[in-house]
């Protein structure tokens, strides 16, 4: 089958690859399509039309050739044609051809061929790239998606442009047509295709894998593209010691990550180990699909969520949910880091003389449903130190819990307050204070805020953990994203409200475009007089050419001393899923040049009843800012 | 789909695609199936070229696993065909030529072989391709001995040099046209694109002369350059106004030079003093693809999509009009 895929991804990972045949020469196509199934393709691609059945539209005696441009439909059932053939458009169509009716005859021949394919309800069709002049081909295909058909466009291109061999040609450069430079980069081709197509979310790749792989920036920016299939020649595999095809250590690890993007495979060209049979190649291909390490930790976890945007919670303004709690209280990691930071705060707090005297007063602020509030007894219960925990929750829902809990676990040690900890008289003030209020920006839950309001039951010298946070931002390239937004358009906000709102998404089709730099910073305890707006510019150097969609937010924290959480990629805190990265979207992407500089504008802006992010460029180009006075998004106090 | 060797097929392709003559004037011609349920093709003998097209008065024919996109004679009863597969198919003319047999394929392009050529001691077949490669393939070991990158896109046309063992010339949709000596250390050498020229799509070496060669471009200009020369010596003369799909000179006047087009329209330019056309025929109504003139009677024989095979006899023409 052509596997349709939809926004998130099955939750079981599928049983096997899914992989096609591209066939050229197709002289019975129920025959062809047997051979095939029997090999264990999937699929197949082969030509709409015959490849060298060309046509004229304008005028003369062969304008009025008689008969049928193609074959019939009846041939195969309709069931097969929408599952099990790929079309593929004449190669000999030139629409970017400067003679005009080179042109005009190539227009006439793929809108044919493109009507044919959608009448057919093949599920996508192969649009040949091969060239940087392709704003006519846009221009067709464009005005064809916008017509009555379902069918998806898989531009084909070739990872690398095709080049001669090395020591053939004695004079003149190696591309032919005279292109500069940039021209022979595809990636360019592309961009250029499917901006000029509006980021279109019908295109998708069918990606030529070069022999030779080239450069990892190179093959990383095709790892942010919606890159449906990737193309192997039977060229590019070796053969082993038992004669069979495989691919190169390169090679395989480059499938191995488009199998994570489930892109579908095509083996294309002749076979050359005739004794092993086309099956092979498929075969091979599936070994290494079923070699795939089965999910784990975050991966296993995220399974399904891949790419898919989420509105960022509000659990200061709204109560969080008994399955909220009950996910993110799985995480293995987190508890495990806060129940160590407890004990060393504990152990450098109270020496070994005290320990039988002092009573230390540890207030968890925003206790949910008491992870934390067991995580800081188990610690004491470590150091050997004692105490009494204030469990302080504003949500009864939680209090609910928190109560049979102090009933039948935690004893007289812990005293549940139902209150914001911004209204509570608190009875005594605090030595430690523990909380838990981050969102995937660090800040972004009003973390300063909250314990801005606690202030006032702090001792002097009160601890808090976490006594730091920093958000950073990456700049990210991803059309499947920027498609994404796209959908999240609301009637009844303003037309642009869905990309001036940030999204929590497990970023997976996306090609991050530099390192993060660190935002925004906030330490605690935090005494008057608080200030809790920012801003910040940071500038970006980005080596390889590109296309903006937005920024990519982590953040990381320090609890206590050197222990820290991170979801920042090159700190990650592995295991823990509790927070996926944030995206900010931009409202139209931006094109960059290698070697051009990014510069972003930040800030957090505060009133006494909101808090929001605002975000512009200034370079390369300056973008209008997005989501100013938090017109459409703020977060609630 | 069988390829039954003696048996006629009942009925032939509407789409004619090449036709060559032998020595002695009988032609082998090459027919596609290009719409249809069956994209397959076929391979006729004609002993009399006049019975052409006729399934009938065929001397041999036999149906071949896909379309044929060109047929030259290896000699007097062998016949190598470039086909849609991929494959060159080499077959012979057995029982006084009453019937074809295969003798072998050269499998090992991975896309339609658009063009073949027979070099000066009929040892060796090049082939050019849809996969942007050229190959040498010698004859009697049935393999092939070289294969080159040297074309970024589709090879449209590919011919040996009647005079020099591993002189060659391909052209492709990439626009250039390589001159190809198997014997230097760089095997190609890109000559200059004739101005107002656009991108070449068949060439043919001028018989009598080491270096020089026409060629036809697909907005239907047809150019005669010196290989050793630059641009300056070269000559254009927009034969068409459509595509060219064919060029060939007359053996016996070398002067001539038939082209046939996706016009419709046959032609033949005379060289001298200048570029001219000197003959057209209106008489197909489809594209023209195939061409060739018979070395004894000087005619010109072109087939096309309109399933015609006609008979052009230049000469009267020129001497009446």
């Amino acid at each position: 089958m052509v596997v349709h895929f939809l926004n998130q991804s099955t939750m079981a990972r599928q049983q096997h690859v899914s992989c096609g045949r591209d066939l050229i020469c197709i002289p019975d196509i129920s025959n062809s399509l047997q051979m095939a199934t029997y090999s264990g393709f999937d699929f197949i691609a082969m030509p709409i039309v015959h490849p060298r059945f060309k046509r004229e539209y304008i005028e003369g005696k062969a304008k009025d050739r008689k008969g049928a441009f193609t074959r019939p439909d009846l041939i195969l059932p309709s069931q097969d044609w929408s599952s099990l053939v790929v079309g593929k458009l004449s190669t000999w169509i030139q629409v970017d051809s400067p003679d005009e009716v080179v042109r005009k005859n190539s227009e006439g021949a793929l809108m044919e061929e493109l009507l044919y394919g959608s009448h057919l309800s093949l599920p996508a069709i192969m649009v040949p790239l091969t060239g940087p002049k392709c704003v006519n081909l846009s221009r067709c295909l464009l005005s064809h998606l916008q017509g009555h058909s379902n069918h998806q466009v898989w531009i084909h291109i070739p990872m690398v442009a095709e080049t001669c061999a090395e020591g053939i040609i004695e004079n003149g450069n190696k591309t032919v047509e005279g292109w500069e430079d940039e021209e022979s980069d595809s990636w360019r081709w592309w961009s250029t295709l499917r901006t000029v197509c509006n980021h279109n979310k019908r295109l998708g790749i069918a990606l030529e894998i070069p022999a030779d792989l080239p450069a990892p920036d190179v093959i990383d920016r095709w790892l942010g593209e919606p890159v449906k299939c990737a193309i192997l020649n039977t060229n590019v595999f070796l053969t082993n010691k038992k004669g069979f095809p495989v691919l190169s250590k390169a090679h395989q690890s480059l499938v191995m990550k488009l199998f994570k993007l489930d892109v579908q495979m095509m083996i294309a060209g002749t076979n050359h180990h005739p004794d092993k049979g086309i099956k092979a190649y498929q075969q091979y291909l599936d070994h290494l699909y079923q070699s795939q390490p089965p999910l784990s930790g975050v991966d296993a976890f995220a399974k399904g969520y891949e790419d898919y945007l989420q509105c960022p919670l509000q659990p200061l303004s709204d109560n969080l949910e008994s399955q909220t709690y009950e996910i993110f209280e799985k995480d293995p990691v987190k508890y495990t880091r806060y129940q160590e930071a407890v004990y060393k705060a504990l152990l450098d707090r109270v020496s070994d003389s005290e320990k039988e005297t002092r009573v230390t007063v540890i207030m968890v602020l925003g206790a949910g449903r008491g992870p934390l509030v067991t995580a800081s007894l188990k610690a004491a219960e470590q150091a050997e130190r004692d105490v009494k925990i204030y469990a302080v929750e504003k949500n009864p829902n939680a209090v609910v819990t928190l109560y049979s809990l102090k009933e039948e676990k935690w004893g007289d040690k812990v005293t549940v307050v139902k209150t914001d900890m911004r209204e509570w008289a608190a009875p005594q003030k605090a030595d430690i204070i523990v909380s838990e209020l981050l969102g995937s920006f660090g800040d972004n839950e009003l973390s300063p805020e909250c314990l801005d309001g606690a202030q006032k039951f702090l001792k002097d010298d009160c601890i808090s953990i976490p006594c730091k946070y920093t958000s950073h931002l990456s700049p990210l390239m991803s059309h499947k994203l920027y498609n994404e937004v796209r959908l999240c358009k609301e009637r009844d906000k303003s037309p642009e409200a869905h990309f001036e709102t940030p999204y929590v998404v497990r970023l997976h089709n996306v090609t991050i475009l530099a390192e993060s730099q660190p935002v925004f910073t906030f330490t605690h305890p935090n005494p008057p007089p608080t200030d809790n707006s920012r801003y910040k510019s940071l500038a970006f150097n980005i080596e390889i050419e590109s296309e903006l969609h937005g920024f990519a937010g982590y953040f990381d924290t320090v609890l206590y001393g050197d222990i820290m959480l991170s979801t920042e990629p090159r700190t990650y805190s592995d295991g823990m899923f509790s927070w996926f990265p944030l995206f900010f979207p931009l409202k139209e992407p931006v094109h960059l040049l290698a070697g051009s500089k990014i510069v972003v504008h930040f800030w957090r802006n505060c009133t006494t009843r909101n808090i929001w992010y605002e975000w512009c460029l200034t370079e390369p180009v300056a973008t209008p800012l997005q989501n100013i006075n938090g017109r459409s998004y703020t977060i609630g106090l | 789909m069988t390829a039954d060797n003696n048996v006629i097929p009942p009925s032939m392709e509407t789409y004619l695609e090449s036709i060559q003559h032998n020595r002695d004037g009988s032609v082998i011609l090459g027919a596609s199936g290009l719409t249809g349920k069956t994209w397959a093709g076929s391979l006729w003998f004609y002993e009399d070229p006049e019975n052409a097209p006729d399934v009938d008065k065929c001397s041999a024919g036999v149906q071949t696993k896909a379309g044929i996109t060109e047929v030259q004679w290896i000699d007097e009863s062998r016949i190598a065909v470039g086909s849609d597969t991929g494959a060159i198919e080499v077959w012979q003319l057995i029982n006084s030529r009453s019937a074809f047999r295969n003798l072998f394929y050269l499998y090992e392009h991975n896309n339609i072989v658009h063009s073949i050529s027979i070099n000066s001691n009929r040892t060796r077949v090049v082939s050019g391709s849809a996969d942007c490669l050229v190959k040498i393939w010698d004859l009697g070991q049935q393999v092939s001995i070289s294969t080159f990158r040297g074309h970024t896109a589709k090879v449209d046309c590919v011919a040996c040099s009647p005079n020099e063992l591993d002189v060659f010339l391909s052209c492709s949709q990439d626009g250039s046209i390589l001159l190809w000596d198997t014997r230097m250390s760089f095997p190609a050498r890109r000559l200059v694109r004739v101005t107002g020229a656009s991108l070449p799509t068949c060439v043919t070496w001028k018989p009598g002369e080491t270096h020089v060669f026409a060629s036809g471009d697909q907005i239907g200009n047809v150019m005669v350059q010196d290989t050793r020369a630059g641009v300056a010596s070269a000559s254009l003369s927009k034969a068409h106004n459509r595509s060219v799909h064919r060029v060939a000179f007359s053996s016996k006047n070398p002067l001539w030079l038939a082209s046939v087009s996706e016009d419709c329209t046959a032609c033949v330019t005379e060289l001298q003093p200048q570029l001219k056309q000197i003959y057209r025929s209106y008489s197909h109504n489809d594209f023209v693809q195939g061409v060739s003139w018979d070395t004894l009677s000087n005619k010109l024989l072109t087939c096309g999509w309109d399933r015609q095979v006609i008979t052009h006899d230049v000469k009267l023409a020129t001497d009446t009009s």
